[in-house]
């Protein structure tokens, strides 16, 4: 009689917790790969391709499926490599030379206004909306908008986009960082 | 609400300094002779451009706006003599490191036939007095350059605020704030009551160093004389940094300013006493900010003292005046030994926050010594006066987790230089603060950056995905409608009846 009742009861537990898990399950379902998410959040958005996805997000899926290495996002640079290595506690790998390499600095587009014909064909390429214009008029680049992406060079058919340096705000201020300490070989030798 | 202790509270760390002062405290204020050209920058606070309302070529008056600020952070900027533009460039300025900024090239002359003095203010009261403040283009003359009328402008309204005028220069060698309450006491403690009712504060607080001789009996007899008992003159002990914004309120009312936040959260305005002898002038003689006393001092210096000196007046003019040899200076530095920054050259203009221009000779600079490995000594920890773990922030910024600094306050440090001052490996610690500053900064701008091209990207793509579904909706409307063969007809012979007329019409034109 005791076995059936201690059965009975695990049984019940059981079919309980089930219930429990199946509610939890549904009440707190995440939409979507949360992985994807926190990838696409260390990729720097530029939206340029040169990974060989169409933009960001879908490189960040590919990763996270396993279909893609680490090391193919030269504006991310082995930086943005080294974040997604220990994101995804995985080996940090040389940026891939295939892919491109990483700019020495940051640099956005500007369109040579005499030059513009006003195709709209960049217009059609920016991946973030970044350039406004219209058929048969001058069309500019948003600055504070373009990612440096360079979609729209190819793109243009009088080669009137040409690359600029990334202006900063005027309250941001890069300095060097300062000097590494010496090395215990030279503090040893010290005052010498 | 804050309220001032009877009894002075004191703030973890700092150091006792010697302060040699007197060097430049015993002699007159000289006014400085009008240079001939003036290199005005149009930049404050350390980031907010002004934008220039005046084009090359064009002749100024005296006191005439020649830059007005675009963003509320900014400051208007007038000319202090009369003269002609000359030209508007980036120029080297009085800021750390001598960065670069836009800069007004003004030749001056006499001409001072006309002067554009700001107009009377009539009624004196709250509003008024902000709208003042802002017009003579004041900001926070004891080095952050703060614009001043933000503070008052805030939200929080007619609250019982404390007003505290900062009399304490903490920094060794400055002595213009000092020398500025010896001869105008009168001036800074009407300003102090302009700014009251400016602040809507019932009471006031001067704080000054015990250092300073006869400083407080001179302003208490002031403040006797002019029956206005709400102000107080308080003595705070001569401890680098009291003149610190949140070292000098945890002194006088025992209260911390929260991180990340400003003083009016402890209904508490600070403002240096530079500052409220130029809100007098603004309001009392419609004189907007363009001098103010600079200290000019060190070992080298033949005539060391203030000099009342244009903005925009070039260093090697107060050098001359002064009688300072430029060839034997080996460190030109603007503000004090601890947290002034050195000059590459005297070609430079005297900004409205430059308070003191250090000569020093080879011999009294400390000898260039080789920075040893941090030996986690932890004294920097003693002296820290914003209680923060100067060697630990140092780690973390050495190994590139910026990250973890930033999570361990290196935002609010003040950069005073105590930690670098007692680190036995003379390691410059100060300089890792600022590189972690300027670089997280950065960083915060570039993620904002990323964040809005990823939103403006899934809008694209949303956007794109409308329009093609869109597209398919309208196709498979069509070929629905297509399946009657009777209305397929009808559809097909109006297209072409279409074209027909079409036809028609254009051979019409022709």
């Amino acid at each position: 009689m005791n076995y059936l009742l201690a059965l009975l009861g695990m049984l019940l537990l059981a079919g309980l917790f089930g219930i429990l898990i199946v509610w939890v399950a549904r009440k707190f379902k995440v939409e979507g790969n949360p992985v994807v998410e926190q990838i696409n959040q260390v990729l720097p958005q530029t939206q340029c391709g040169q990974c060989g996805y169409p933009g960001c997000k879908p490189y960040a899926e590919a990763i996270a499926k396993g279909e893609a290495p680490i090391n193919q996002c030269p504006p991310g640079g082995q930086d943005g490599i080294g974040k997604l290595a220990a994101l995804l506690d995985v080996e940090e790998l040389e940026l891939n030379p295939d892919n491109g390499v990483e700019d020495e600095v940051d640099t956005i587009v500007e369109i040579v206004e005499a030059d513009c014909i006003g195709c709209t064909k960049c217009i059609q390429v920016c991946p973030v909306d970044a350039i406004v214009g219209a058929a048969k008029h001058m069309h500019t680049i948003i600055g504070d908008e373009c990612t440096g992406c360079d979609l729209c060079i190819p793109a243009c058919p009088v080669d009137c986009i040409i690359q600029i340096p990334a202006p900063l705000p005027s309250r941001i201020h890069r300095q060097e960082k300062p000097r590494l300490m010496i090395t215990i070989e030279e503090a040893q030798k010290w005052p010498s | 609400m804050a309220e001032l202790k009877d009894r002075l509270s004191t703030f973890h760390g700092g150091l006792v300094l010697k302060h040699h002062k007197e060097l430049s405290a015993r002699n007159e204020v000289l006014r400085l002779e009008r240079p001939d050209s003036l290199t005005i920058s149009l930049r404050v606070n350390r980031g907010h451009v002004s934008e220039p309302v005046v084009a090359v070529g064009d002749h100024v008056n005296k006191y005439q706006i020649i830059a007005q600020p675009i963003h509320p952070f900014g400051v208007a900027v007038h000319a202090p003599y009369s003269g002609t533009i000359r030209a508007i460039e980036e120029h080297p300025t009085a800021a750390p490191d001598a960065e670069s900024a836009p800069c007004i090239i003004l030749d001056t002359d006499t001409e001072d036939t006309e002067i554009n003095y700001l107009p009377p203010l009539g009624e004196i009261n709250r509003p008024s007095l902000i709208k003042r403040i802002q017009e003579a283009g004041i900001l926070g003359m004891g080095g952050a350059g703060f614009p001043s009328h933000v503070k008052y402008d805030h939200q929080t309204q007619a609250q019982d605020h404390l007003l505290i005028i900062n009399g304490a220069e903490c920094e060794p060698y400055i002595t213009c704030d000092e020398r500025l309450m010896l001869d105008e006491p009168e001036a800074l403690i009407k300003g102090t009551h302009l700014l009251m009712q400016a602040a809507d504060a019932r009471r006031a607080v001067v704080a000054i160093e015990d250092n300073l001789g006869g400083v407080k009996s001179l302003l208490d007899s002031t403040i006797q004389a002019l029956n206005l008992p709400q102000i107080q003159v308080v003595k705070v002990p001569t401890i680098y940094p009291t003149g610190g914004e949140k070292q000098l309120i945890k002194v006088l009312t025992g209260l911390e300013v929260p991180s990340g936040q400003t003083p009016l959260s402890l209904g508490i305005i600070m403002q240096n006493v530079a500052t409220t002898k130029a809100v007098y002038d603004a309001v009392e003689h419609n004189r907007p900010l363009t001098e103010r006393l600079v200290t000019v001092t060190g070992d080298l210096v033949g005539r060391p003292g203030n000099y009342l000196t244009p903005v925009g007046s070039p260093f090697y003019q107060l050098l001359a005046a002064a009688d300072c040899p430029m060839s034997d200076v080996d460190k030109l530095v603007v503000g004090g030994p601890m947290m002034g920054y050195p000059m590459p050259n005297a070609d430079i203009g005297v900004d409205k926050t430059t308070n003191c221009l250090l000569l020093l000779s080879k011999d009294s600079t400390k000898p260039d010594l080789s920075t040893l490995p941090c030996i986690r000594c932890g004294d920097c920890v003693k002296a820290c006066p914003q209680d923060l773990l100067p060697q630990q922030l140092f780690w973390y910024i050495q190994g590139n987790d910026l990250e973890e600094s930033r999570n361990h306050h290196v935002f609010d440090c003040i950069e005073c230089g105590a930690c670098s001052w007692v680190c036995p490996s003379h390691i410059d610690l100060v300089s890792y603060y600022r590189y972690a500053k300027s670089e997280l900064t950065y960083l915060d701008y570039k993620k904002a950056k990323a964040q809005l091209a990823k939103q403006r990207h899934e809008n694209r793509e949303q956007r794109l995905e409308d329009i093609k579904a869109e597209r398919q909706a309208k196709r498979r409307a069509k070929a629905e409608q297509l399946k009657d063969k009777s209305k397929a007809k009808k559809e097909i012979s109006a297209v072409l009846d279409r074209i027909k007329n079409k036809q028609a019409d254009g051979d019409k034109n022709e």
